[in-house]
């Protein structure tokens, strides 16, 4: 269909969206009962809401790091020839990641520069602390197993599983880095990404041999309060230099 | 005599649940979610209903509540939605929620090209364009200043027209 979006005309089109699309009555009047049925029992309500919450910032935590690591162009840098390796250990404090992190919270998620510096600071302690944990019961990861895990998500990449936006932030990523894509697969991914995904996964597959009764997330806090008193100086230089109180 | 809190609320769901459920769903793309994020705007509305003083509209005030709770999700649901559908194999999570939200034809279109905007320049152009709120409720919804609402339309516009295109919606200047 031929449309015409004139500014006169696609101000026009804009006013008539809500009218143009139509929410399920049935679903409508079901959300209604349910606002109201919560009404008469707040206080529990709240209560509920409060724990969610807590559980809710330990998952979003961890996969929010899981990403960055995944997509920060800083984390690895690639020589001349290919690649040279990682330059940060990932069980260490990184600035440059942490500083990266913090303006995409910024430019792409809307936080203040405040909101941002706390929560990349909070992703990069669980991130070392995770790490760091993972290392210290033994658990390693070979340059094949990261490989096969690059190849499964390049796959996905390949196959159009992705979303347009998903896409596109690896594309920038690979321009970003100034790397070739089967450069960014090969090397960039299996170093960095991957390799994190598998000792979080592994780190996760302990957790639940060896502690079935405990929730993750109160292991992965358990974990974050251990690292925190145990490496407080180090938490502390990293404060300050990222200029955090 | 004065009608209690629980009434006016009804009254408000009755009234603008539809704007605000639509508002929600456009700014994260998910019926659920956008059912869900409806569902806490009016219990924020009902538990903080004594601190509404009238200085505004009912409806710009419960806009604020869930422009709040909205953004609120957006910044925190990004990355984790992102992750979840690299590593765990997913399909898109977030496609326009047509199967439960009726969208006409015509305008799905557009539909699309605003849920692909980035969350500041989507909200203002839901707010001025869609809703119709004028610049000064548009400011106190988004805790703008009203330069700042304008600057972001004048900027959106442009975007959302460039995003249109490459939905194949056809453009024709107006000489």
């Amino acid at each position: 269909m031929k449309q015409n979006n004139s500014k006169e005309e696609l101000d026009q089109t804009l006013k008539s969206l809500d009218e143009k699309s139509e929410w399920n009555q049935v679903d409508r009047e079901s959300l209604k009962k349910r606002i109201f049925t919560d009404i008469d029992g707040k206080s529990t309500f709240k209560r509920n809401i409060q724990r969610q919450r807590l559980k809710y910032y330990m998952a979003l935590a961890a996969v929010g790091m899981l990403l960055f690591l995944l997509v920060s162009p800083n984390l690895f840098s690639l020589g001349e020839n290919g690649g040279e390796g990682l330059q940060n250990p990932l069980n260490e404090f990184d600035i440059k990641n942490y500083e990266q992190y913090a303006v995409t919270l910024q430019n792409e998620n809307g936080y203040t520069k405040e909101e941002a510096s706390k929560f990349a600071f909070e992703v990069e302690l669980l991130k070392v602390a995770l790490i760091n944990k993972a290392i210290e019961i033994g658990i390693e990861i070979t340059d094949e197993d990261a490989k096969k895990q690059a190849k499964e998500e390049r796959e996905m990449f390949e196959s159009g599983k992705l979303s347009d936006a998903e896409k596109k932030s690896i594309e920038e990523t690979i321009v970003d880095l100034g790397i070739t894509e089967e450069q960014f697969w090969n090397e960039y991914v299996v170093q960095t990404g991957a390799k994190m995904q598998l000792m979080i996964e592994r780190l996760h597959d302990y957790h639940n041999e060896n502690y079935p009764e405990m929730h993750w997330d109160d292991f992965a806090n358990q974990i974050v309060g251990n690292f925190r008193i145990k490496e407080a100086e180090k938490i502390k230089k990293f404060k300050g230099e990222i200029g955090l109180d | 005599m004065p009608k209690d809190t629980k009434t006016i609320i009804d009254e408000a769901y009755e009234q603008y649940s539809d704007a605000i459920f639509k508002y929600i769903c456009m700014m994260v793309r998910d019926y659920q979610q956008g059912q869900d994020l409806t569902h806490e705007t009016f219990i924020k509305a009902y538990e903080n209903y004594e601190s509404f003083e009238g200085k505004a509209e009912l409806k710009t005030w419960l806009f604020r509540i869930a422009h709040n709770v909205t953004i609120d999700y957006v910044r925190k649901k990004k990355p984790l939605r992102l992750i979840e559908s690299f590593l765990n194999n997913k399909k898109d999570p977030s496609p326009l929620p047509e199967e439960n939200l009726k969208i006409q034809e015509d305008v799905k279109v557009l539909y699309k090209g605003i849920s692909n905007l980035k969350p500041a320049y989507k909200e203002v152009i839901i707010l001025r364009k869609i809703k119709g709120f004028s610049i000064n409720e548009t400011s106190e919804i988004l805790h703008w200043s009203e330069n700042k609402v304008k600057v972001t339309l004048h900027r959106a516009m442009p975007l959302l027209k460039k995003e249109l295109e490459k939905e194949g919606y056809e453009h024709e200047t107006k000489q």
